[in-house]
């Protein structure tokens, strides 16, 4: 015998209204999970959806990254074999250049190039500077044409009105790529699909 | 020329030449539990239902028919854990029942246009047989499915960096990058139960040097784009058909340009023929607003839905229907034509190489099925008429070609990536490159955080928010954000994620060093970015870390 010709018969009436809720609520608290290796989490703190996303967005909004350090800093990253790139903080009470102090006190960016990482700091080493003209504390650096340097180092600083360079912070030492230079050409024209990462899933052009 | 001494089995035979397929398949960790259903989840159901489900299928198949193939994947740390995680599994039955409820739609509305009825039932019958793959054989795992088939040894799978951090730019920290390298394999091996031999650099970028963190990790091999071999310190005597030795016991096989322009072009390639279905032509995009509601985001905000039934026709053509027959035809013959390329490749290389060439075609997995919705059939007959005895390309794994060579010719590739212009130009540039002082900042806060505590006696409390602030560290530092925000796709999605992971991080930073930690908000974040479930803070610290040396080769 089913239940339904149990002749049982409630008393009990709902609404659609009603029943839409508990088959909802049924849904929602009883849908078949496939149970796997996943680490057990805390099970005495139980946290609804909607507390996750109030706790995420308080968080996002409270600790947001900022740059800022008191402590002079400038670092470099390879890009290509023409180009590397430069962000640096120059810490507290350190000015850039206005249009009145435009020559003196002049924000720089020296760049060393070596031929190899052992030589640094002998006379083998040269360097060019780039004038700093704004706001943000990063840049790309074009490499001198033609590129025989394969190591770069850099140092963040001003020059006075003496000319001497009074360095805040140095950087790093990296190595561009050679990348030579009949390749590079031809790569334009090779294989690589701008589109091809797998990040674009779902997304329509 | 220097050459190092790798062991040679056995049953080493010599064929004529040798091809190497290697699909990387990634996703980022897209997982919400905050929110009851999010539309960026799609990537990965999407994913799974186009691409891994019927790569799943054409192994089975493959193997139900006894064919000697031999395929490398490339599984991400990501990937991984979202295919394992309760939630998605569950999300992603939802979604396909979704998709099955549409098709079923679609057979009834088309049901005065045979043509289109036509691939509505193919569509129905493309989505049951995903629930099936997926529910009755496999159980919702599908990394069993995946390790059955290694377990045949035709199957190598292997892994990637955790959250497929683009190493190149991390490098400011050597910690940053073995964690990146270590969490991975870690990952995989709790998942797995073996050791990946093979790693996939992350958007193939590599930096001199990098290949001393894999052999720590016990890597035997990598891959890097043809420009990284091409311009290595020495030049490479067999081009980029024949890996070279870094010289620490790890080789670098490098991407054929041939048999990737063949796929990856544009213009050239062969997703782009005229017969194959058109991705871009979506009812999600089509149909009436009222009716697609349901299937598409919020009921309002246009998507795909997969269901497509035009093919690429040609340029400025009004599209054409969608003929599933020819379409595989072509398929057929662009797998014949690809297989006669590389054995023409193999003839032309033979003769001037003093052992056997080896081809190296690697590619992103989600192009096929998903992007090029007839690419896992293409890799199905690829696969077969390769394994035919009649021919001269022999499938093999980079691992399997290693074992038969006894030695390699050494140098150190260049610093190279497979991204537009082939160096890092892509992951930095005026689109992304605020992101690179926020992610070194916030490792350097995690490595000093992680000295500062060492001796100290942890509570557990402690000891959970200092592995949930590496899990936000590693999260963050994703390439595919930086990826995003150069493309222009989901800007404002990547830039919450990164936002996000980082102030999630400095939020634990900042309770950890005041001592205050709220558990409530502790578990929410670890309810949030669940993935890494064994990782050990500790590892920020270098000098706590024990450098595991590589073992010894037989």
């Amino acid at each position: 015998m089913t239940f339904l010709h149990s002749g049982y018969n409630s008393k009990i009436n709902l609404s659609a209204q009603e029943i839409l809720e508990i088959s909802q609520e049924i849904s929602r608290d009883f849908t078949p999970c496939f149970s796997s290796g996943t680490p057990e989490l805390v099970e005495k703190i139980r946290l609804s959806s909607k507390e996750l996303f109030d706790i995420s967005e308080e968080i996002g909004r409270d600790y947001a990254s900022k740059v800022s350090c008191t402590i002079p800093e400038v670092t470099l990253l390879p890009v290509d074999p023409r180009h590397i790139y430069a962000y640096w903080n120059i810490g507290e009470n350190r000015e850039t250049a206005t249009p009145d102090n435009e020559h003196k006190d002049q924000l720089t960016l020296r760049i060393y190039a070596q031929p190899d990482e052992e030589k640094v700091a002998t006379e083998t080493v040269s360097w060019f500077d780039i004038a700093i003209d704004r706001p943000e504390a990063r840049q790309q650096v074009s490499l001198p044409d033609p590129v025989d340097e394969t190591a770069y180092s850099a140092a963040i600083g001003k020059y006075c009105a003496d000319d001497n360079f009074i360095v805040f912070a140095h950087s790093n030492i990296i190595h561009a790529p050679h990348g030579g230079t009949a390749w590079y050409q031809d790569h334009q024209k090779s294989t690589h699909c701008p589109s091809k990462n797998a990040s674009g899933q779902g997304v329509s052009k | 020329m220097i050459t190092e001494s790798f062991p040679r089995s056995d049953n080493a035979s010599c064929q004529q030449g040798f091809l190497s397929i290697v699909l990387h398949a990634h996703l980022p960790y897209v997982r919400h539990p905050e929110h009851d259903s999010f539309f960026e989840e799609n990537w990965l159901f999407e994913a799974m239902t186009e691409c891994y489900l019927p790569l799943i299928g054409v192994l089975d198949r493959l193997q139900a028919d006894n064919v000697n193939y031999r395929l490398t994947l490339s599984l991400s740390p990501t990937l991984i854990s979202m295919l394992r995680d309760d939630l998605l599994q569950t999300r992603y039955l939802k979604y396909l029942r979704s998709r099955l409820e549409l098709a079923e739609k679609e057979i009834i509305r088309t049901r005065k246009q045979p043509e289109y009825q036509k691939l509505a039932r193919l569509y129905r019958r493309f989505f049951l047989n995903a629930l099936n793959i997926y529910q009755e054989r496999y159980q919702g795992d599908l990394l069993a499915a995946f390790k059955k088939h290694q377990d045949t040894g035709k199957l190598e799978l292997i892994t990637t960096a955790a959250t497929h951090g683009f190493l190149p730019l991390l490098n400011v920290s050597e910690t940053a990058v073995r964690n990146q390298v270590n969490t991975g394999i870690a990952t995989f091996k709790a998942n797995f139960n073996c050791t990946p031999t093979g790693f996939w650099l992350p958007e193939c970028g590599y930096y001199p040097g990098l290949e001393t963190v894999l052999a720590d990790a016990g890597i035997e091999y990598f891959f890097v784009d043809t420009h990284g071999i091409m311009d290595a310190s020495q030049q490479p005597r067999d081009g980029v058909y024949a890996p070279i030795a870094c010289g620490n016991g790890v080789a670098a096989f490098a991407r054929d340009p041939e048999s990737s322009r063949q796929v990856w072009s544009a213009k050239e390639g062969y997703p782009g023929d005229y017969d194959y279905r058109e991705y871009y032509s979506d009812i999600g995009f089509e149909l009436d607003p009222d009716y697609i509601a349901p299937y598409i985001l919020d009921g309002k905000t246009r998507i795909n839905t997969g269901i497509k039934y035009h093919r690429v026709t040609g340029d400025n053509l009004p599209k054409e229907i969608y003929n599933p027959r020819q379409a595989k035809a072509k398929a057929y013959q662009h797998a014949q034509d690809f297989i006669a390329k590389r054995q023409h490749q193999i003839d032309r290389l033979g003769a001037a190489m003093d052992r056997p060439p080896i081809i190296v075609a690697p590619y992103d997995a989600e192009l096929f099925g998903h992007w090029w919705f007839e690419g896992t059939y293409w890799l199905e007959c690829v696969l077969r008429l390769a394994s035919e005895s009649t021919n001269g390309v022999q499938l093999i794994s980079c691992c399997d070609y290693l074992k038969q060579q006894t030695t390699l010719q050494i140098a150190t590739p260049d610093a190279s990536t497979w991204g537009a212009q082939g160096y890092s130009g892509y992951w930095i540039n005026e689109t992304n490159d605020w992101i690179y002082p926020l992610l070194h900042k916030a490792e350097q806060q995690m490595e000093k955080l992680a000295r500062d505590v060492r001796g100290l006696g942890l509570t557990p409390l402690q000891t959970r928010a200092l592995n949930q602030a590496a899990r936000s560290i590693l999260l963050a530092q994703a390439s595919d954000w930086a990826f995003i925000l150069k493309s222009g796709t989901t800007i404002d999605y990547a830039n919450k994620r990164i936002t996000d992971h980082l102030a999630r991080f400095n939020y634990l930073h900042d309770s950890i060093r005041k001592n205050r930690i709220n558990e409530r908000y502790l578990t929410a974040l670890e309810i949030m970015d669940n993935i890494f479930p064994d990782i050990d803070f500790r590892n920020y610290n270098p000098s706590s870390v024990e450098v595991r040396s590589k073992p010894a080769r037989p």
